[in-house]
């Protein structure tokens, strides 16, 4: 109840970021994130040790707000807050060489509002305030992606995002009203009853439109590989690190109220989760651009997300408890791994673009003997989000490896035949991201450098790389305390689960033995080195040009490039693919050939052939009603006449 | 424990082995078996040569290479004997911890700069990439036929030889993990070690630039890869109730046997075309599939 109120006081205060001198307008944002990140996550520990809150704020039926905040909502609150307050005072070292006052009075302000209005999303439970919240949401990271306002890029993606994003609020809305039509009441209680005596499946399908198009489920996805590499890197950070979570809230909070049809709508989310995976990652691989490759990443842990959910929702039909632990604790698990290692990525790939102002590999490269310290902060963001150990990734995708393997010979055919198929697909998937981040870490921070704006960069200032080693910290804090991690995301998902207290997971959690053996290899590591420096002690160590085959001159436009990397990728899954190759073929004749432009790249596939011709239709067909549009102020009036007049004309052969 | 000590005896001849097979069959006199381990030591025993273009990924990544085989090693049973750790769903563990190797194998080649390590590099990562579904589905469907999840609880229900369908299933399986060690050791089919052009190669143009104790350790690590794959197909041919000497000398057999096999396909057959390679590897993934199945159909599930 306080909590509500001091948001809404704080709330009041943000102009003072207006009237502040540009130098202290980012500290001033951060205190201002911090604030609102301390209330809230006070609000969510205490929810964590002592259990649900509930409290309703005033007004009428309608727009009554009703405050829940149980374990989900919690857990989300504490996970976005660490992203936003890491990216916030990240802004303070990227923004320093900003001076442009109104783009950084709009941004921090409307940072600080998306940060507002997640934290009230999370927490409110009826549905016109929460739609309300959502708008504002949708709103202020808009006006986040539109930093950069005369890239005309820029402007495209920012308003292609503000336009889908309104689609998602049209699907919510249709779901919503349908709900309160049936029920008659403005609280998510009404979900409860909803579910309770209806078809469920198709009203979850609206919901799941609305909210999966936030969350970046494939094909609803077009908008983040163009708003996130619009953004700035910070604001890319927190659209892919906590903004699409929200989408996730969203369903999850929906399922906690289904209570039939969970197979069905457990094996839809599966399916849809894998293609969105397979999706994600083969896009990422062949994209040029970080940060492209990063969003398209994000959409992949989306589907190792969605893949959880789907897996414990089917365990929850079948009454298999320990498949439903195992799939949700992964699931939920991985949303805070994937916040705390893209954050890191997005904002690792911030110090390249402060460094080099590009974030384009084929220019990049030999980064990481300038900058050793954001370079290996990267090298363990890319570890971590391949799911390698000893990392944190690792621990929640071996959660849900172990919800597909441990559960193989309990179900039906049909399960083991699903299974089988995620199997497939999740180790594909891993493949596929070892090979993005190998490529993507390889090429931007190994080798030689492939143009001249890497030769002469520094390390960033520690203002930059300081709230990185805090994400690491983190991250390193998930593989140590893996037990405990686990055992407090188990209170969320115990909201799905009924009669809770038959699950034997937490007594044969083999997270002890992992450890053990990562220990192991450390310390081997370490032996190892040790051997090596007191051996080579006594040889000498010589250092030369790389070997080039008897070629010793310049070898840095051989290097291999991203495209040629990813080339024979590309070759095997180019049907799934949209390449486009410009280059002008030498002809038969041409004995001296000119010089002649080359350039190719890749379209998302789904985007050219679902999103563009529907809306490039649309756009043609609505242009027509544009004869209506004089610009005369008297045939408006004329239009307001004609109006009344056929309004009278029904009225009185009494149509209306 | 026993399989540790197992592997580690054996590794220092397996390569050796293969060395001489091919020698035999190309009628020289050859080296003598143990002479692929002198070599190692040879290499622990020289200066190192680094490239001016690498960072510490270069020199680091040849150490974590070998520190995660031997980590994946500890996670292999051998039979009847529970390996050092053992937990549910230990081969995840397993396949992770190879991948993590490879990851900086893969770094380490793009860290030198060099157009043919890149090449080596791109190639390594799609391969093992392709792989991956084959060795998961696989363990996978023993998985489903014992109830259990890990290697050691996995080899010690699954097998009977006096089922004839089972061993149809291992006899499939023990092709699978051969052409996985193949792949995954980078020889015939998919790669050939001795070729003599940059451009054909895989694994070895990685390691072009990498130079004593680096190059020893990465030449050590290939050995106890390949005898950590026979450890695993010797897994399959033994059954528990054998007494623990003719377990060892089944699995002292079937390490000579792979080493023999690997030497004769290297000595009879060309490597396939790099185009070919992807095509090659996921056919292993369908063959674990039709293992998937034939598990299905053996718990009268279809």
């Amino acid at each position: 109840m306080v909590s509500f109120q001091i948001l809404s006081i704080i709330f009041i205060f943000l102009p003072i970021i207006l009237l502040l001198p540009t130098k202290f307008k980012a500290w001033a944002s951060f205190v201002f994130t911090l604030c609102i990140a301390s209330i809230t996550t006070t609000e969510a520990i205490q929810v964590m040790l002592f259990g649900t809150k509930y409290y309703e704020l005033g007004l009428d039926e309608v727009f009554k707000i009703v405050v829940v905040i149980d374990y989900l909502s919690a857990f989300f609150i504490i996970t976005i807050n660490i992203v936003v307050v890491i990216a916030s005072f990240y802004a303070i070292g990227y923004n320093k060489n900003q001076d442009n006052n109104g783009k950084l009075n709009l941004q921090y302000i409307s940072f600080s509002m998306l940060h507002l209005s997640m934290m009230l999303v999370l927490m409110t439970q009826s549905f016109v305030p929460f739609l309300i919240f959502w708008e504002i949401l949708a709103v202020s990271s808009f006006l986040l992606v539109l930093f950069d306002t005369k890239n005309k890029e820029v402007l495209r993606s920012a308003i292609n995002y503000l336009v889908q994003m309104h689609v998602c609020m049209l699907f919510l809305l249709i779901a919503f009203f349908i709900i309160i039509g049936q029920t008659g009441d403005f609280s998510f209680y009404a979900f409860h009853h909803f579910f309770e005596s209806n078809n469920n499946f198709y009203v979850f399908l609206l919901l799941f439109m609305g909210f999966g198009m936030k969350a970046g489920f494939v094909p609803l996805h077009t908008w983040l590989p163009k708003a996130d590499p619009a953004a700035p890197d910070h604001i890319a950070a927190v659209m892919s690190g906590a903004t699409i979570k929200v989408g996730i809230y969203g369903i999850l909070r929906v399922l906690t109220y289904i209570k039939s049809e969970q197979y069905e709508i457990g094996m839809f989310l599966i399916i849809i989760s894998l293609v969105t995976g397979i999706y994600g990652i083969i896009n990422a691989i062949v994209q040029k651009d970080i940060k492209k490759s990063l969003a398209y990443s994000s959409i992949e842990n989306i589907g190792i997300i969605g893949l959880g959910l789907g897996l414990g929702l089917v365990g929850l039909a079948v009454q298999n408890y320990s498949l439903t632990f195992l799939g949700l604790a992964g699931a939920i698990l991985h949303i805070f791994n994937h916040a705390m290692f893209k954050s890191l990525l997005f904002l690792g790939s911030g110090n390249i673009f402060f460094q080099t102002s590009t974030t384009n590999m084929q220019l990049l490269g030999g980064i990481l003997n300038k900058s050793k310290i954001s370079g290996t902060i990267f090298l363990i963001g890319a570890l971590s989000i391949c799911g390698l150990p000893p990392f944190n990734g690792f621990v929640s995708e071996f959660l849900i490896y172990d919800a597909i393997i441990s559960e193989f010979n309990k179900g039906n055919v049909s399960i083991d035949v699903l299974l089988l198929v995620s199997l497939f697909c999740i180790s594909m998937i891993g493949g596929m991201a070892i090979f993005n981040f190998t490529r993507m870490f390889g090429i931007v921070f190994l080798g030689n450098n492939r143009s001249t704006k890497v030769a002469a960069i520094k390390e960033v200032s520690p203002l930059m790389y300081v709230p990185l080693i805090v994400v690491l910290v983190i991250i390193l804090t998930v593989t140590i305390f893996s037990t405990s991690y686990i055992s407090y995301i188990s209170k969320v998902v115990l909201l799905f689960i009924p009669n809770y207290h038959t699950i034997p997971y937490m007594a044969i959690s083999p997270q002890p033995q992992i450890l053990m053996i990562l220990l192991f290899m450390i310390a081997l590591i370490i032996v190892i080195t040790t051997i090596k420096y007191y051996i080579s002690k006594n040889y000498a160590t010589v250092y030369g040009p790389t070997w080039g085959c008897g070629y010793t001159g310049e070898t840095t436009k051989m290097q291999y490039t991203a495209s040629s990397f990813s080339e024979s990728f590309q070759k095997i899954s180019e049907r799934l693919l949209l390449g486009s190759t410009k280059y002008k073929a030498l002809e038969k004749m041409e004995i001296f050939p000119t010089s002649r432009p080359y350039s190719n790249s890749n379209e998302d596939i789904l985007d050219d052939t679902f999103i563009e011709p529907p809306v490039n239709y649309i756009q043609k067909n609505l242009k027509k009603f544009s004869i209506f549009k004089s610009g005369n102020t008297q045939t408006y009036v004329w239009y307001a006449f004609l109006f009344l007049l056929i309004l009278f004309v029904l009225t009185f052969i009494e149509i209306l | 424990m026993l399989g540790l000590i197992l592997t580690i005896i054996s590794s220092l001849f397996f390569l050796g082995i293969i060395a001489r097979t091919k020698s035999i069959t190309q009628g020289r006199k050859g080296p003598g078996i143990f002479q692929s381990i002198n070599d190692i030591i040879r290499l622990f025993q020289k200066g190192t040569v680094y490239s001016s273009t690498t960072s510490y990924i270069f020199k680091i990544a040849p150490t974590i290479y070998f520190s995660t085989i031997v980590s994946a090693l500890i996670l292999v049973p051998f039979h009847g004997q529970k390996s050092i750790i053992s937990f549910d769903g230990d081969f995840v563990m397993f396949a992770y911890l190879l991948a993590l190797g490879k990851f900086f194998m893969i770094l380490s080649a793009l860290d030198t700069g060099s157009p043919f390590e890149g090449m080596g590099a791109n190639r390594e990562a799609l391969y093992s990439m392709l792989v991956e579904p084959a060795f998961f589905i696989l363990m996978a469907s023993f998985a489903m036929y014992t109830g259990k999840t890990s290697f050691h609880e996995i080899f010690y229900n699954f097998i009977d030889f006096k089922n004839p369908t089972t061993v149809f299933l291992i006899i499939i399986a023990a092709y699978i993990l051969i052409q996985i060690a193949m792949i995954e050791n980078s020889r015939l089919p998919v790669d050939d070690p001795k070729t003599h052009l940059e451009l054909t190669m895989v694994h070895e143009v990685m390691i072009l630039d990498n130079s004593g104790f680096d190059l020893g350790l990465i030449l050590y690590a290939t050995a106890l890869k390949f005898v950590m794959y026979g450890l695993l197909i010797s897994n399959l041919f033994i059954d528990t109730s054998m007494n623990v000497f003719v377990q060892i000398l089944i699995f002292l057999v079937v390490q000579i046997v792979f080493a023999i096999i690997i030497g004769l396909i290297e000595s009879f057959r060309a490597r396939e075309r790099m185009k070919k390679n992807p095509v090659f590897i996921f056919t292993l993934t369908v063959l674990s599939m039709m293992v998937f199945f034939g598990v299905l159909l053996m718990m009268n599930k279809i």
